[in-house]
C-alpha cells in the first residue's frame, strides 16, 4: 500500500475529506496511510516557511556584503550584476514569474551570516567558499556550487609561460601571510619548483609590484585573478596560466532548518545547469516550449508537474530561463567570455563537456 | 455482508490507531529529536538500502553483509561511534522506502533509486550528494565483437518495459540511424534470464545494475559494458528532512571519503602519518584544527572513518576492483583531478 506512496506524488489532505463507509479495505488503507504520512510531513515544515514568507512579501530579499565583480550582486546604475545577483534573480522569477522581484539588503562581511540565520534575508548573493566548517558551524546550508574556484597564476603574455613550472628562478608576487602565499609555498615545495615568493603586505601593493614588472606572476584565487587583470592598462597582455593549485568552490547559502526552502534553492541551481545541458537557452525557451525531447519537456513544465510540491508552478524552470537565461548564460554574461573578466568555463562546463558541473534531472 | 462490517470494523480500528501512530511518530521521534542522539543511544546505526545488488549490497553465507552501500554506512557507523561495525544494514524491498526513512524505521538510505528532482523534493527526504555516477549503457557478448555502442546495429536488444530506459533506447538508436529490435521485459529477472538464454544481443540499463547482472553471470569475463552512457543518472545517500545536524553528518561522511582520496589518506596509512606536514592531511587527522564539533562529532570522525572503511578509492577497489574477479573502471567516479566527477569541498 505505501508503494502508492512512495512512488506517486504525495496526496493532498483531501484524502482526509473520504468517508470510511462505501470503500473497500485496500483502498481505504491506501487513503489512510497517505493522509497519515501527508500528516507526518507537515508540522517539519511548520517551524520556518521561508517561501511562504518571501510569497506574502512579494519579494526575494538577498543579502549581500562582498563586491566582487562578476560573482557577488553589484550596483551598476538601477540594475544588480554578478552571478550572486543573476540567482537571485532567479529565484524571483522561480517564485512570482518576475526577475525584478528583488530586494537588496547591504551588508557587513561581519554580519551576513547572522542576517540570514535571522531571517532578515532570505539568500546571500555572495558565493561564499564551501568549507567544512562554514558547512556546519553557522547554522547555514550550502546550496550548491555555482563556481569552481581555485588559487592559479596571473602572467604577462609575452613572457610565453606555459605552465606553473616556468615559473622556476622567477618572483610571484603573493600578498604575505595569506592562504594564497601559503597554497603556493606548499604547492613549489610539493612540484619542485625554485620559484621565489615575493610577499607584499597587501593585495594591492601585491597587483602593483606585478604591475610595475617586479614579478613574473601574481599568485591568488582564479576570481581575483581576472577581476585584477580587467583593471590592468591592457588586460588582453596578461593571460591565467593553465595550473589550479587549490580548490575553493563557491556556493550560495540558505539558512539550515528549513527544507523546502532548500529544495527550492538547490533546484534553482540544478535548472539553471539540466538547461545549459539540454541547450535551453533564454533566447531559444519559447521555441523549445515545442520541443519533442522529453527532457526539455519535464523540465519545463510541458509534461509533469515538477516543482509543485515544493510551492513552485509546473513552470519554474520555463520562468527561471526565461528571466534570467541558462547557466551559461549567466556565467558567460557576468564572467565568461561576454564579461570583461573573462574567465573559461575550466572545472566550471557541464560534466558533459570536460568540467565538473553536474545536477540531477527534473524527474 | 455482517462478516464483511466485523472484519470492516477492525481494519478502521486497525487503521485508526496507525494512523494516530504514523501522524504522531515524526513529532515524538525524528523531527524533534536528533537523529545523532537517537542513533547513539541506540548504540547502533540503521541503514537502509535498495534491494541487493552484487558488489553494491550482498550477504554471505554467513548473513554478513557486505559491499559499496554497505561500507556508507560502515563509514557513517565509524564517524558516529569509532567504529564501523555498529550497524544493523537492511535491506528494503519496494518502495516503501521512503516511508521507512520519514517514520524513522531506518536512519538513512546508503542507496535508492536514481537522484532525481522527484525524490529529491517530495517524501520529506533528501539526497546529501552524489556517492556514485551511474547512467544508461549496454551490456554484450565478448563474441559480438563490438567495443562502443555506436558499432550496435541490427540486434536485438532487451530492456525494461515502461520507463525512462526503453525511451532513451529509441532515442540513441534514432539519433544513430541505426536499426534494432526492441525485446521488451516486465522485470529484471526476466530480461536476464532471456539475455542468458541468447533472446536478445545486448542489454541496456544502468551500469551499476549492468555491472550486477555481469558479475551473477556463469561467465562474467566474456561479457562486456560499453563505455557510453545514454543517460544522466546519479545515486546518493538520502536522509528525512528536518534534521540538518544528521544531514551534514551523513554528507560529510561523504565527502570524507573523497577528500581522503584527495590527499592521498587510506586506510593502510594512516597509521603512519602523525608526523606529515601537509596542513590537509594534519587537518583529517585531527592535528590541526578541530572539525565535527558542530555536527557534534569528535574531532577524530575523519581519521575513523577512514581507519575504518578507506577512502573513496579504497572502497571502490574493495568491491568493485580487480580483486573481485569482475573489475568495473572508476570513469564518472574518478576524482576530479584524474578526469572523474568526485569532488568534495575541503576540510576547512
Amino acid at each position: 500500500m505505501l508503494s502508492s506512496i512512495a512512488d506517486g506524488a504525495p496526496a493532498g489532505a483531501t484524502s482526509l475529506a473520504c468517508g470510511f463507509g462505501e470503500r473497500d479495505g485496500a483502498q481505504l488503507l491506501a487513503r489512510l496511510l497517505t493522509a497519515a504520512l501527508f500528516l507526518s510531513l507537515a508540522p517539519a515544515a511548520a517551524h520556518a516557511d521561508t517561501l511562504a514568507d518571501i510569497k506574502g512579501r512579494g519579494a526575494v530579499v538577498c543579502g549581500t556584503a562582498s563586491a566582487v565583480p562578476g560573482f557577488s550582486a553589484i550596483r551598476q546604475g538601477d540594475a544588480w550584476t554578478g552571478i550572486g545577483a543573476d540567482y537571485c534573480r532567479g529565484l524571483a522569477a522561480v517564485i512570482f514569474n518576475d526577475p525584478d522581484k528583488v530586494q537588496y539588503v547591504s551588508l557587513q562581511p561581519a554580519e551576513r551570516i547572522a542576517a540570514l540565520t535571522g531571517g532578515r534575508v532570505d539568500v546571500l548573493a555572495d558565493l561564499m567558499p564551501w568549507t567544512l566548517l562554514g558547512d556546519t558551524e553557522q547554522g547555514v546550508r550550502f546550496v550548491a556550487t555555482m563556481f569552481y574556484d581555485g588559487q592559479g597564476f596571473l602572467a604577462p603574455k609575452a613572457a610565453a609561460l606555459r605552465t606553473a613550472r616556468d615559473l622556476t628562478g622567477k618572483a610571484v608576487c603573493v600578498e604575505a601571510s595569506s592562504e594564497a602565499a601559503d597554497n603556493a609555498a606548499e604547492y613549489f615545495d610539493a612540484n619542485n619548483i625554485g620559484a621565489r615568493l615575493a610577499p607584499q603586505p597587501t593585495p594591492d601593493e601585491a597587483i602593483a609590484a606585478y604591475a610595475a614588472g617586479d614579478c613574473a606572476a601574481y599568485a591568488a584565487d582564479l576570481s581575483v585573478l581576472a577581476g585584477v587583470r580587467a583593471k590592468l592598462p591592457t588586460p588582453a597582455d596578461h593571460v591565467l596560466l593553465p595550473d589550479l593549485i587549490s580548490k575553493k568552490p563557491l556556493g550560495v547559502v540558505v539558512k539550515a532548518g528549513d527544507d523546502r526552502w532548500f529544495d527550492v534553492a538547490r533546484w534553482t541551481v540544478y535548472g539553471l545547469l539540466d538547461a545549459e545541458e539540454l541547450s535551453v537557452t533564454q533566447s531559444n525557451v519559447d521555441e523549445m516550449l515545442g520541443s519533442d525531447n522529453i527532457s526539455v519537456r519535464r523540465l519545463l513544465g510541458v509534461e509533469g508537474d515538477f516543482g509543485v510540491e515544493i510551492g513552485l508552478n509546473k513552470d519554474w524552470a520555463y520562468q527561471l530561463i526565461k528571466g534570467v537565461g541558462n547557466y551559461a548564460d549567466v556565467y558567460d554574461r557576468n564572467v565568461g567570455d561576454q564579461s570583461p573578466l573573462k574567465l573559461p568555463r575550466g572545472l566550471n562546463a557541464l560534466w558533459s563537456r570536460g568540467g565538473i558541473q553536474y545536477s540531477p534531472p527534473v524527474r | 455482508m455482517a462478516g464483511f462490517s466485523r472484519l470492516h470494523g477492525r481494519i478502521v480500528r486497525a487503521l485508526v490507531v496507525l494512523l494516530l501512530a504514523l501522524t504522531l511518530t515524526p513529532l515524538a521521534a525524528p523531527a524533534s529529536a536528533s537523529t545523532l542522539d537517537t542513533v547513539r543511544a541506540r548504540g547502533k546505526l540503521l541503514c537502509g538500502s535498495a534491494d541487493p545488488l552484487p558488489g553494491f549490497a550482498q550477504q554471505n553465507a554467513d548473513g554478513r553483509w557486505s559491499g559499496f552501500d554497505v561500507d556508507f554506512c560502515r563509514a557513517v557507523a565509524a564517524a558516529v561511534f569509532g567504529d564501523p561495525d555498529k550497524v544493523d544494514f537492511k535491506p528494503l524491498s519496494g518502495s516503501s522506502r521512503f516511508a521507512l526513512l520519514q517514520t524513522g524505521a531506518v536512519d538513512l538510505l546508503a542507496r535508492d533509486a536514481a537522484w532525481t528532482m522527484r525524490r529529491d523534493s517530495s517524501y520529506g527526504a533528501s539526497y546529501v550528494g552524489a556517492s556514485f555516477f551511474d547512467g544508461q549503457g549496454f551490456l554484450v557478448h565478448q563474441s559480438l565483437n563490438v567495443v562502443s555502442a555506436y558499432e550496435l546495429n541490427k540486434l536485438r536488444v532487451c530492456v525494461l518495459d515502461g520507463g525512462d530506459e526503453v525511451l532513451n533506447v529509441r532515442d540513441f538508436f534514432f539519433q544513430n540511424q541505426a536499426a534494432y529490435t526492441e525485446v521488451l521485459y516486465e522485470d529484471r529477472e526476466d530480461l536476464t534470464v532471456a539475455y542468458q538464454a541468447g533472446r536478445c544481443d545486448a542489454v541496456s540499463a544502468n551500469v551499476s545494475w549492468l555491472y550486477a547482472m555481469k558479475r551473477a553471470l556463469p561467465d562474467p569475463a566474456s561479457h562486456l559494458i560499453l563505455p557510453e552512457r545514454i543517460s544522466k543518472d546519479s545515486f546518493g545517500p538520502v536522509v528525512r528532512d528536518g534534521d540538518d545536524q544528521w544531514f551534514n553528518i551523513v554528507k560529510w561522511t561523504l565527502f570524507t571519503l573523497i577528500d581522503a582520496e584527495e590527499v592521498g589518506v587510506t586506510a593502510a596509512n594512516i597509521g603512519s602519518l602523525a608526523a606529515a606536514k601537509t596542513p590537509a592531511i594534519r587537518r583529517m587527522l585531527g592535528l590541526e584544527g578541530t572539525f565535527g564539533g558542530g555536527m557534534g562529532l569528535e574531532p577524530d570522525f575523519m581519521k575513523n572513518i577512514i581507519a575504518g572503511v578507506g577512502n573513496y578509492g579504497e572502497m571502490f577497489d574493495r568491491n568493485f576492483g580487480p580483486d573481485t574477479g569482475v573489475p568495473l573502471l572508476r570513469g564518472q567516479n574518478a576524482l576530479w583531478t584524474r578526469g572523474g566527477l568526485l569532488f568534495a569541498p575541503p576540510v576547512q
